[in-house]
């Protein structure tokens, strides 16, 4: 393994970078399906959860340092418990990665490349996404501080470009008999910005020092307003009726964009080819995430980690190709949050509890025999 | 051996490109014109007797469809590029003809997809759409509805959301089949007029495939430009108004007007009264800026909609006064109230219309209604057109301001 260390401030780029996969291209449907024209509120209220079980897990790294999510989960359960633990958080991995690059190629077929293959492009994304995970942590790091600004600076000008077409009456009345909708939508809108505890992986690699926590805190925060602002606007543009019809919002936000001369006509092409480094960015932080849980999880030694992208690459392709339907890809994606929801809302908070109960015995029992 | 093996199989596979497909190749579709199958009588559709495309070419026109009978003609538009980059001799040609710099061909069957993968049997090109321009639906279609056209060019990614849609008062082919004589495709003329409503305030500009899908998802009446057309000139003239998808009836020039001014999208245009000085003479305003802004009043469960328009503009003409040695400037609060009655009664007519003739809400009060008053809104949601808005009163306070009066005082 690589032994270079992250900078604290790639925790901001990193995070981020994992969080706006994509989410990025069907969040507003998704949001708008659950709370309505309120889905904004519900979107912030789960990046207000998203904070909170983040620094939760930020604090659970401290409290091991050295160690990533699966040495902690084995630290803490032992050889099986650990292992089952780990099981679970490797098998959300593994899929979400699986069906986020399957739902991504789904939108270039349709909007970028309509005769090739879906095979093709699945492994394409595979095999690259395993390249930079086999050049490890710095490599990726570096990628994502080159590609992260770009595509950061694409969504925040598709925003204000859109903004002439918006009419914010649509958003009104605010929270009228939808606050019970609103609220049932935290969860899932939580569930949008998952790859939050992705710090637990990289906080090993990180220079220590005291500002790391706030560039986490940064890079959370950072999705959790793009993602709310993209939203709004969505809503503001399209009303929530349309919204819901749309199976790339996102996407039909671009093309809506209007010029008063014939100007940048084909965005959404120009758009998707950064929509590609921003999934190519996500795909690779899980990638990695993905061989670490594996390698953990069965003991291999780190000179085998070639196999393992390899390895990587075929179950990929599994999951993204199986059952050919794109929607079905989608409801996969929604059980494979539920399952993270469990994991960053119960499992983790649990483990941190455990183990500064564990340390406070331990302090206690050296205070009684020191008198 | 094995990570070359992958290597080289990676090349073979993954190198080169699907989707190439030479520019050559493309048919590029600039409009497309939907009329109702089979044609009204002759007349109806303004056509002289023996106008008919000849039986053969019919026959080509016709496809056989798996379900149900043909509906509906569909003309798409192909430029000629190798002869429109040709100079033309004696100005440019369009329309469709031997000498046309364009190809308009139509074909004849129930589903717009299945009749755009006919077409392929007809030509050698693939049909692009990703630079379509205008859409154009006859009167008849609009009657019919509008939803059912439109599902296929909305569907399509191919498609742009900024696409102009127009309907025709009678085929709307003959709109594409017009031979510009400055533009040199119809359907590029079509979709850049609507520019000058920054000018012109009786031409409705914001009327792209995205609008009407918004205003049609969200139950919103709306309505679209209507073009007409001669052999060589196009003009947009007034509107039809669309209720659910439907036409319900058409929109003169200065109702166009209106209804622009009270959805607060009027970018500019011109009023014009009686002189208050001297009878059978005409002032003339140009507004430069319009704002509106309204209140919905509920009070004893009676609806009111208070109107609030602020205009400024500029002194623009006077008409029929002879020489005059009176100085405007010591007339502008007149002028600017007689430009306020003006503005107001157009307003008020127009809305009386839609209240009492078409019981259609284009303005959208609907929308107003439910951010500002949702527990009234729910209570008459169901009723809102066919009994509500027909009944509802209506406040107008116009504030014009006239800012400048030419190079003369």
């Amino acid at each position: 393994m690589n032994k270079s260390k992250l900078n604290p401030i790639q925790m901001m780029t990193l995070i981020s970078a994992g969080i706006l996969g994509v989410d990025i291209l069907t969040v507003q449907r998704r949001m708008v399906e659950k709370a309505g024209r309120d889905a904004w509120i519900s979107l912030l209220l789960g990046g207000l959860l998203t904070l909170i079980s983040g620094t939760l897990s930020y604090l659970l790294s401290v409290q091991y340092p050295g160690k990533d999510l699966p040495e902690i989960l084995i630290e803490i359960g032992g050889r099986f418990l650990g292992r089952i633990f780990l099981a679970a958080v490797a098998a959300y991995i593994l899929l979400y990665l699986g069906v986020s690059i399957r739902v991504f190629t789904q939108a270039l077929l349709i909007f970028l490349l309509d005769r090739t293959p879906i095979f093709v492009l699945i492994l394409f994304i595979s095999l690259v996404t395993g390249y930079a995970v086999f050049k490890d942590l710095d490599t990726i790091g570096k990628v994502v501080d080159i590609l992260f600004p770009i595509t950061m600076l694409t969504v925040f000008f598709i925003m204000l470009l859109a903004l002439p077409q918006s009419n914010p009456i649509r958003l009104r009345p605010v929270l009228y008999h939808n606050t019970s909708d609103t609220l049932k939508a935290v969860l899932p809108g939580y569930q949008r910005f998952t790859g939050a505890s992705l710090i637990l992986y990289f906080m090993k690699h990180v220079r220590r020092s005291r500002g790391t926590f706030l560039w986490y805190l940064a890079g959370l925060v950072i999705p959790i307003v793009s993602y709310a602002a993209l939203t709004l606007i969505s809503i503001m543009v399209f009303g929530t009726r349309e919204t819901i019809t749309q199976a790339y919002p996102t996407l039909t936000l671009i093309k809506s964009i209007q010029f008063p001369s014939v100007f940048l006509e084909r965005l959404e092409s120009l758009a998707a080819v950064f929509w590609i480094g921003l999934v190519f960015n996500a795909s690779t932080l899980f990638y990695y995430a993905s061989l670490r849980n594996t390698i953990i999880l069965f003991s291999i030694p780190e000179k085998y980690k070639t196999y393992i992208i390899w390895g990587h690459i075929a179950l990929l392709m599994a999951i993204g190709l199986s059952k050919g339907q794109v929607w079905k890809a989608m409801e996969r994606f929604d059980s494979a949050r539920l399952l993270q929801s469990l994991i960053t809302l119960v499992l983790f908070p649990l483990l941190l509890g455990f183990t500064l109960l564990k340390k406070r015995r331990r302090i206690t029992k050296s205070h009684e025999s020191t008198k | 051996m094995a990570v070359p093996s992958i290597l080289l199989l990676c090349i073979i596979f993954l190198s080169g490109c699907w989707d190439q497909m030479n520019i050559e190749q493309r048919g590029f579709v600039l409009g497309v014109a939907i009329d109702a199958y089979p044609p009204a009588p002759a007349k109806e559709e303004g056509k002289k007797p023996g106008e008919t495309p000849p039986e053969e070419e019919m026959e080509l026109e016709i496809m056989e469809t798996h379900t149900g009978k043909p509906l509906y003609a569909l003309t798409v538009q192909l430029p000629i590029l190798r002869k429109s980059s040709q100079p033309s001799e004696g100005g440019t040609s369009g329309g469709g003809g031997q000498d046309s710099n364009t190809w308009d061909i139509t074909q004849i069957g129930n589903s717009i997809y299945s009749m755009n993968r006919e077409l392929l049997s007809r030509t050698s090109l693939a049909l692009y759409y990703e630079h379509l321009q205008v859409i154009v639906l006859s009167d008849r279609i609009a009657r019919q509805g509008i939803a059912d056209v439109l599902d296929f060019f909305t569907r399509d990614p191919e498609m742009r959301r900024r696409v102009r849609v127009f309907i025709s008062k009678g085929e709307a082919k003959s709109v594409l089949d017009v031979t510009p004589r400055v533009e040199e495709y119809a359907s590029m003329y079509l979709s850049k007029m609507p520019i000058n409503a920054t000018r012109n305030s009786r031409m409705v500009h914001q009327t792209d495939l995205g609008e009407i899908i918004i205003a049609m998802h969200n139950d919103f009446s709306f309505i679209l430009p209507v073009a007409q057309s001669t052999k060589d000139e196009i003009k947009i003239s007034g509107a039809a108004a669309i209720k659910g998808d439907k036409m319900v009836g058409w929109v003169s020039e200065l109702e166009t007007e209106a209804v622009k001014m009270i959805q607060n999208r009027y970018l500019g245009g011109v009023v014009t009264v009686s002189s208050p000085e001297k009878e059978g003479a005409i002032e003339v305003l140009e507004v430069t800026k319009a704002k509106t802004k309204i209140t919905p009043l509920i009070k004893n469960d009676e609806i009111t909609m208070r109107i609030k328009i602020m205009a400024a503009g500029n002194y623009a003409e006077h008409v029929q006064k002879g020489v005059q040695n009176t100085r405007v400037d010591t007339l502008i609060a007149r002028l600017q109230q007689e430009f306020e009655k003006e503005i107001a009664k157009n307003c008020a007519a127009t809305i009386e219309k839609f209240q009492s003739e078409y019981k259609t809400d284009v303005f959208q009060f609907c929308q107003i209604l439910q951010a500002e008053e949702p527990a009234y809104w729910e209570k008459i949601s169901g009723d809102w057109e066919d009994h509500v808005f027909p009944g509802m009163n209506v406040e107008i306070e116009v504030d014009v301001t006239i800012n400048l009066t030419g190079s003369t005082r």
